[in-house]
């Protein structure tokens, strides 16, 4: 009954006081095993940062991609043909057969620029940002 | 027992044999492969696990002087499909059909294109939006990839067409501005190799390397969207008014030398570009800086100017028009045949002598007065920087002593016998309307790069005559408009300057019969020049003149753009203040 009894404390420091060859090849089989999946694991993390990463570089690139087109076509309904258009059909808007000219006390206003970021964004804000790339290699304990 | 022994020792020789046979063939094999061929298999494996993707730079954007794109890129995607990808027709079938279901594309088309190419990747649609691409991407088929790419697109449609120009497929400018400007806005391409698995996708930890590309800069043009369409517009309704065969309408903003518009006719349509019909290949070029035409009485200008610079006239200087001015055995005549008796200096511009102004150049001399032609910028490209611009053609006792003769420089003084581009004479107008100071043309405004802004600066050419000079001849260009009926030039409120121009077209030798070339240069408003234009009809039917043909285009361009520019008019035509 007392050896049933005997708590895993006891199991240890019996066995460091006369080792069981068995029991050192089991725990080293386990110590090794679970060494080798440190890699494995860290791989695994690491794939599955570079998907989400993958993935989030994706999401940019449908934003930037919508952004394009969008401020694109932002500038083409800017364009002046398709605004006389829109005056002379949907508007019916004639051209004035007099003009009056009436002076005012301030300057007149800068003509509006149109955003610059209908294209991808500069080398600068590129450069700034290390690539995900790097940043995973640099995250990586390799040579 | 003996020969029991020897007949296991024998089967376990043939067995030891068997495997040593075996062992050699395999090692003979690896040594093969492994040292004799390795090359070869080295190299095949760096073709099914390495890929190598050109990218390319986005190609910066060509911007009018507010901002307003006029030429842009955007982003495309070509599908490639890698042909042993397609090796199995069913699959490759399959594959045709899903992407074709996507693309509107043929799907028979796409597979024999596959299965003929003899590369080892191939597109199969090209230009697609990132919708199209995406939902290509998503369907994951095996050998398939997206190759990122741009196209040009406008905005503007066809406005300025000669001068912004095309790009070709692979994205290098072809011609005008998209050609001129190409280092600066062309960007670089740049490589990325990785390796890939079976579908072609890149290994997350596989090796890779990344020669990013360059962006290219934005420009930004002087070329101002309101007022290019402006001068498209007025070309093309004095173009179809007269019959016409052409024309060019050029702005410049005479203190920076800035060009605010360039216009010409024929022109082709940017947005359906036709490459294969050659014989639409005259319809690419800038006709501005291409053409040289004889500027005829425009070119009074310059021999007046020269004049009073010498100090020889005044405006007010008194001779008397015979109707005939004989020059070594030649006699010039005025345009109408008329005789006017005593008349102004003011008066031959006004009334457009030829007599008037080969009697001036007599005044003048041949050596100063081709030293003016000269100053004045003609003879010489602009340094616009467009490619294809022409100097034109000045004979003068110096460059061709065998040639000219006397009667050479009285024609010249009235703009026949020479030959200048609408730029030069553009320019030339635009000095007189600065002060005396030929300025370069200025078309790109700044350069929007990855490094910074880089502005450009208004360039002084040479002070061509004194600034006192050049106001007298804004005045005398006054008193030519008040010349003109008010059916033809008549800008409400403003006082504007110009001289009109109705020129022989050389041909063979000799000038053709009853096809002119009809202008007017004219400056606005007179007393602060703010714009010069210069109006150029090509062979119009009826009446030549240049006062009927070119200048009402001036008269409606001058006043949309004094307006546009926010220039107030003068007191009469106000209909309230507010202080």
């Amino acid at each position: 009954m007392a050896t049933i009894q005997r708590t895993g404390r006891h199991i240890v420091s019996d066995l460091l006081r006369s080792p069981n060859m068995p029991t050192l090849l089991i725990i080293s089989a386990l110590v090794i095993g679970a060494a080798a999946l440190i890699p494995l694991v860290q791989s695994s993390i690491a794939t599955t940062t570079n998907g989400n990463v993958r993935q989030l570089e994706q999401q940019r690139d449908d934003w930037q991609a919508q952004i394009q087109e969008l401020e694109l076509d932002v500038a083409t309904m800017a364009g002046l043909s398709r605004i006389e258009n829109e005056a002379r059909e949907s508007l019916k808007m004639v051209e004035p057969k007099e003009t009056r000219y009436i002076t005012v006390p301030v300057e007149a206003p800068e003509p509006r620029r149109l955003p610059s970021r209908y294209l991808p964004p500069t080398a600068d804000e590129r450069e700034a940002e290390p690539s995900a790339w790097k940043k995973l290699l640099d995250w990586l304990p390799l040579p | 027992m003996a020969s029991r022994k020897r007949g296991v020792n024998w089967r376990l020789g043939v067995v030891i044999t068997v495997i040593a046979v075996a062992t050699l063939v395999i090692v003979a094999r690896l040594v093969q492969l492994q040292i004799m061929d390795h090359d070869y298999y080295a190299a095949e494996a760096r073709n099914i696990h390495v890929a190598q993707e050109t990218v390319t730079g986005r190609r910066g954007a060509l911007l009018d002087r507010n901002g307003y794109p006029l030429a842009a890129s955007k982003n495309t995607y070509d599908v490639m499909v890698e042909v042993k990808a397609w090796e199995s027709v069913t699959k490759a079938r399959e594959a045709a059909g899903v992407i074709s279901s996507i693309t509107n594309g043929d799907p028979t088309k796409m597979v024999s294109d596959v299965r003929e190419a003899s590369i080892y990747e191939i597109a199969v649609a090209r230009d697609l939006n990132y919708e199209a691409a995406s939902r290509i991407r998503e369907l994951g088929l095996a050998g398939v990839r997206l190759l990122k790419s741009n196209v040009r697109v406008y905005p503007e449609g066809n406005l300025a067409a000669q001068l912004l120009g095309f790009v070709g497929r692979d994205n290098t400018g072809l011609t005008g501005l998209e050609a001129d400007l190409d280092e600066i806005i062309g960007g670089a391409r740049g490589t990325v190799v990785f390796e890939r698995d079976g579908l072609g996708n890149q290994i997350a930890l596989g090796d890779r390397s990344e020669l990013p590309p360059l962006l290219g800069s934005d420009v930004v043009l002087t070329i101002d969207r309101f007022i290019q369409r402006m001068a498209e517009q007025e070309l093309d309704k004095a173009i179809k008014n007269h019959k016409a065969s052409g024309g060019t309408i050029i702005v410049v903003q005479p203190e920076t030398g800035a060009i605010l518009a360039m216009a010409s006719r024929p022109t082709f349509d940017l947005t359906k570009l036709d490459l294969s019909d050659e014989s639409k290949l005259a319809l690419f070029r800038n006709r501005a800086i291409t053409d040289q035409y004889e500027p005829g009485s425009v070119f009074k200008l310059v021999t007046m100017a020269a004049a009073i610079d010498l100090g020889l006239v005044t405006p007010d200087t008194w001779w008397y028009d015979e109707g005939v001015f004989p020059v070594s055995g030649w006699s010039i005549r005025n345009w109408d045949l008329s005789a006017n008796g005593s008349q102004t200096v003011t008066q031959i511009l006004a009334k457009s002598l030829n007599t008037g102004a080969a009697w001036l150049s007599q005044q003048v001399g041949s050596e100063e007065f081709y030293d003016y032609v000269y100053r004045f910028g003609f003879g010489e490209p602009t340094g616009s920087g467009l490619s294809g611009e022409v100097g034109g053609r000045i004979r003068t006792p110096e460059n061709d002593p065998s040639n000219w003769r006397p009667v050479d420089m009285a024609t010249n003084s009235f703009g026949q016998g020479i030959s200048v581009t609408p730029l030069q004479m553009a320019m030339a107008v635009a000095a007189l309307a600065n002060d005396g100071k030929l300025m370069k043309p200025m078309l790109v405004k700044e350069i929007i790069g990855p490094n910074g802004t880089q502005t450009s600066e208004p360039e002084v050419i040479r002070q061509v005559v004194s600034p006192e000079t050049a106001r007298t001849l804004l005045d005398m260009m006054g008193v030519v408009v008040q010349g003109l009926s008010p059916s033809f030039l008549d800008i409400q409120g403003y006082q504007v300057g110009g001289k009109t121009g109705t020129a022989n077209i050389a041909s063979g030798g000799g000038y053709k019969e009853t096809a002119y070339i009809s202008s007017f240069a004219g400056v606005a408003p007179l007393e602060d020049p703010q714009i010069v234009v210069m109006v150029k009809i090509d062979e119009p039917k009826g009446l030549p003149w240049g006062t009927v043909v070119a200048a009402p285009a001036f008269d409606r361009i001058a006043q949309e753009a004094l307006a546009y520019f926010k220039i107030a008019p003068q007191e009469p035509v106000l209909v309230s203040e507010i202080r």
